[in-house]
């Protein structure tokens, strides 16, 4: 199977609700406004693969002309001729180059299950709406072709840990992807891509230059050549050894897919095939990535007194992705924080937002559902090189000029500043009423947060939007308006006792030890009011901000109880 | 029955202030205030009342002849008990729950009916984990443990008034007392609250260590 000469094998997600299986140049149609893939780590990869061929297939030169393409997206016929000459680079199977496989067949190794194609456990955490549906489990034992590509793809720009001699991804293992997607549940396939495409001279890192992308350069299609095998020092691909576009289809992974004459029926989507793939060959020492890369859908991280070090890419968390990772998703810090956020999502912030907004007072008919966005946040759960699922969250973006992101980003800051506290404090106190000693609590506690932030989060950014639009009022503000950290202080302070009470107070009341619990609550609550001694944050965040640490109209009957 | 006039009303709601009111988990405002109205008049002096209500006290054998009932039935038919029901709100009496209004009320009557004096707005439980001349809790925390865990009513009256024995049978509110008994009542009915902070265990426990906290740090 040719992945690009129009076979129609990209599940995608039709206006009316049904799921049609169509060639990547209909990704511009009209009435495609998804994609459906089996697997929720396919979803994101899939995109991934749509946005690397878009970059390389429909090079752009400026914004003007990314903006000609929103408002009037290619014909799939027009995308189909662009793809034309890439065609030679994505065949799947074949005695030629093979799509992102090694160009050896690898004959000296063993086959193995086509499951090995997989990342453990995708659908096991949170997913999104739409997506977990197609999501099916157990056994995998044969794969479609269009299953074994997006598995193969996925696994190439992931590639999590291994072991020795088992590359991981350009963006190291198991990498955060952040995406801008429309709010609106209407938006086509192509406005959701289109936000993510980048101008090609954004794409070009230090030490690249920028060439016409053609099917047969080795340094932008790894597989049309001899594998670059890293069995030897000095053989690290750094990034000014290969192509700029080369950050979308990386290929740390040696793997052929043996591909049979079958019919029968694929274990992830169910669809009937002729053709299977149930074994794979694989093989280690592929291309070991080194180096400052930077991909554009990844953000990093880097440390601002250590400015040698590479940045590093930013990954899931074992106790979950919140609002407190928000800033360093969306608003830039390197000098600061250190958090660099993807190359889109700072190209859509800074540029093509203006663009669009500048359009439409001209009159142009940029749609209107393009006013909301949001950011779709996805990558592996990885907890010590373990894969236990895979994360799909989205968060909401805000509309802001760039010179009023300092200030946004302090005041963000501050706020979730103080929300960490309040999380670490409120843990803690759980622990103190779980436990005899504190040093006997080595459980995961980190469900506490994940629970606090989570009961947090609308407030977090129906504060952050209040806070926006006071700095698109009045630009020169510097200072947080009290009513506004008063009521985020409220909201935390809220929060933090009813998750106490949930969970240290409510188990079976004859074996509830009440001393300890009494007793830890007693301590919340003199740190929520910033009055014991480990309470200097919120104390601080009280006194800066100029509030009462109570609301006229909270009832609180229990903060009297002891000695009066 | 209710001798108390138009004129009066306004007076009445001072009887329990806003901050005693919050405090309760188990009785009405109406409820609280015949509470308070019911043992002064049972309890207090005729000087000391004078200065509170112009409402007359009761007999002092009408206390004794209460103080004197060991189950809650015998204290159903004492003259102290039916003062106190008259008082009570319509909601409260006309309740269809009678039997266990009844049982409740007379419970509330017979242990505060061992309550001397009164420091309005503090709980019976802060008063136990007060610290004694021992350097010690007035009550000991594993006594204070059974109170937690009583089973029947006539174990819970019989603690309580062992508790307030203890107490000095002064420094504690009554209004507050009769809630205790009132929200141990209502989770023995099986109506236990959403928010945990709102039960029985933790509210007498919060009092209780909140009280002992104070001091406790400075003996381990
Ligand atoms: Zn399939």
């Amino acid at each position: 199977m040719n992945l690009l000469n129009g076979a129609r094998w990209l599940p995608c997600l039709m206006r009316d609700g049904s799921v049609e299986y169509r060639p990547p140049a209909d990704m511009a149609h009209p009435d495609v406004i998804n994609l459906a893939c089996p697997r929720a780590d396919f979803q994101a990869g899939a995109y991934q693969f749509l946005l690397g061929l878009l970059q390389t297939a429909l090079p752009l030169a400026d914004h003007g002309e990314w903006l000609d393409y929103l408002i009037e997206p290619p014909r799939p016929d027009t995308l189909q001729k662009a793809f034309a000459p890439l065609e030679s680079a994505f065949e799947l199977d074949g005695d030629g180059p093979r799509f992102m496989q090694d160009l050896d067949p690898l004959d000296d190794v063993k086959d193995t299950s086509v499951s090995a194609l997989l990342i453990d456990s995708p659908g096991a955490s949170t997913i999104t709406k739409n997506i977990d549906l197609f999501v099916k489990r157990g056994r995998v034992d044969a794969m479609c072709e269009a299953c074994a590509a997006l598995a193969l793809f996925t696994m190439q720009v992931n590639a999590p840990a291994g072991g020795a001699g088992i590359r991981v991804g350009l963006r190291g293992g198991g990498p955060l992807t952040t995406l801008v997607m429309p709010e609106s549940a209407d938006a086509t396939l192509w406005q959701r891509l289109w936000l993510n495409v980048l101008p090609s001279s954004r794409l070009v890192q230090q030490g690249q230059r920028w060439t016409e992308p053609r099917s047969d350069d080795p340094d932008l299609f790894f597989w049309i050549a001899d594998t670059r095998i890293s069995d030897k020092k000095g053989t690290e691909v750094l990034p000014e050894h290969v192509h700029p576009l080369h950050a979308y289809w990386s290929v740390p992974r040696r793997f052929r897919l043996l591909i049979e004459p079958d019919k029968c029926s694929c274990d992830l989507c169910g669809r009937e095939t002729d053709r299977i793939v149930r074994q794979v060959r694989g093989k280690k020492q592929g291309a070991n990535y080194d180096g400052p890369w930077q991909h554009p859908l990844t953000p990093y991280r880097r440390d601002p007194k250590k400015p040698a070090e590479l940045p590093l890419s930013q990954k899931g968390q074992p106790s979950g992705l919140g609002y407190r990772h928000w800033p360093g998703l969306v608003l830039n810090d390197p000098e600061g924080s250190g958090t660099m956020p993807a190359a889109v999502v700072l190209d859509y912030i800074n540029h093509k937002q203006k663009l669009v907004d500048e359009e439409r007072r001209w009159g142009e008919d940029v749609q209107a559902l393009l006013k909301q966005m949001r950011l779709w946040i996805s990558g592996y759960d990885l907890d010590k090189g373990k894969t236990r699922g895979w994360y799909s969250v989205e968060m909401p973006l805000v509309e802001l000029p760039e010179s009023s992101q300092d200030i946004l980003r302090e005041w963000v800051q501050q706020l979730t500043g103080l929300a960490q506290q309040v999380a670490s404090a409120t843990r803690n106190q759980i622990k103190a009423a779980w436990f005899k000693r504190l040093a006997d609590a080595k459980g995961d506690m980190s469900q506490v947060d994940k629970q606090f932030f989570s009961a947090t989060h609308d407030a977090f950014f129906h504060t952050v939007s209040r806070l926006t639009a006071i700095l698109q009022e009045k630009a020169e503000t510097t200072v947080m308006p009290a009513d506004i950290a008063q009521s985020w202080y409220l909201v935390l302070r809220r929060e933090a006792l009813a998750l106490f009470d949930d969970q240290a107070l409510s188990g079976a009341q004859e074996n509830m030890n009440w001393q300890r619990a009494t007793d830890a609550r007693r301590q919340l609550q003199g740190f929520l009011s910033g009055r014991s001694k480990g309470s200097k944050a919120v104390k601080d965040f009280i006194s800066q901000h100029g509030f009462a640490p109570t609301a006229q109209t909270e009832k609180s009957p229990l903060t009297q109880g002891g000695a009066a | 029955m209710s001798e108390a006039s138009e004129a009066d009303s306004s007076q009445e709601w001072l009887v329990v202030d806003d901050q005693e009111l919050k405090s309760l988990a188990a009785l009405s405002l109406d409820e609280a205030v015949a509470v308070r109205r019911w043992w002064q008049r049972l309890a207090l002096s005729p000087v000391e009342l004078k200065q509170l209500t112009p409402q007359p006290g009761l007999p002092r054998g009408v206390r004794a002849a209460l103080r004197r009932c060991d189950t809650p039935d015998a204290a159903l038919l004492t003259q102290a008990f039916r003062e106190l029901w008259h008082l009570l709100p319509e909601a409260t009496v006309e309740s269809p729950f009678i039997e266990a209004q009844l049982e409740k009320w007379s419970c509330i009557a017979l242990v505060l009916a061992e309550l001397r004096n009164e420091t309005p707005g503090k709980a019976l439980a802060a008063r136990l984990g007060q610290q004694a001349s021992t350097g010690k809790p007035i009550m000991s925390e594993l006594r204070f443990q059974q109170i937690l865990t009583c089973r029947t009513p006539e174990e819970l009256v019989q603690r309580l008034r062992r508790a307030l024995a203890l107490a000095g049978r002064s420094e504690m509110s009554a209004v507050r007392l009769a809630d205790v008994v009132a929200l141990w009542w209502r989770e023995y009915s099986g109506e236990i609250s959403a928010r945990p902070t709102h039960r029985f265990g933790f509210m007498l426990a919060n009092d209780y260590f909140g009280a002992a906290a104070s001091y406790r740090h400075e003996d381990t």
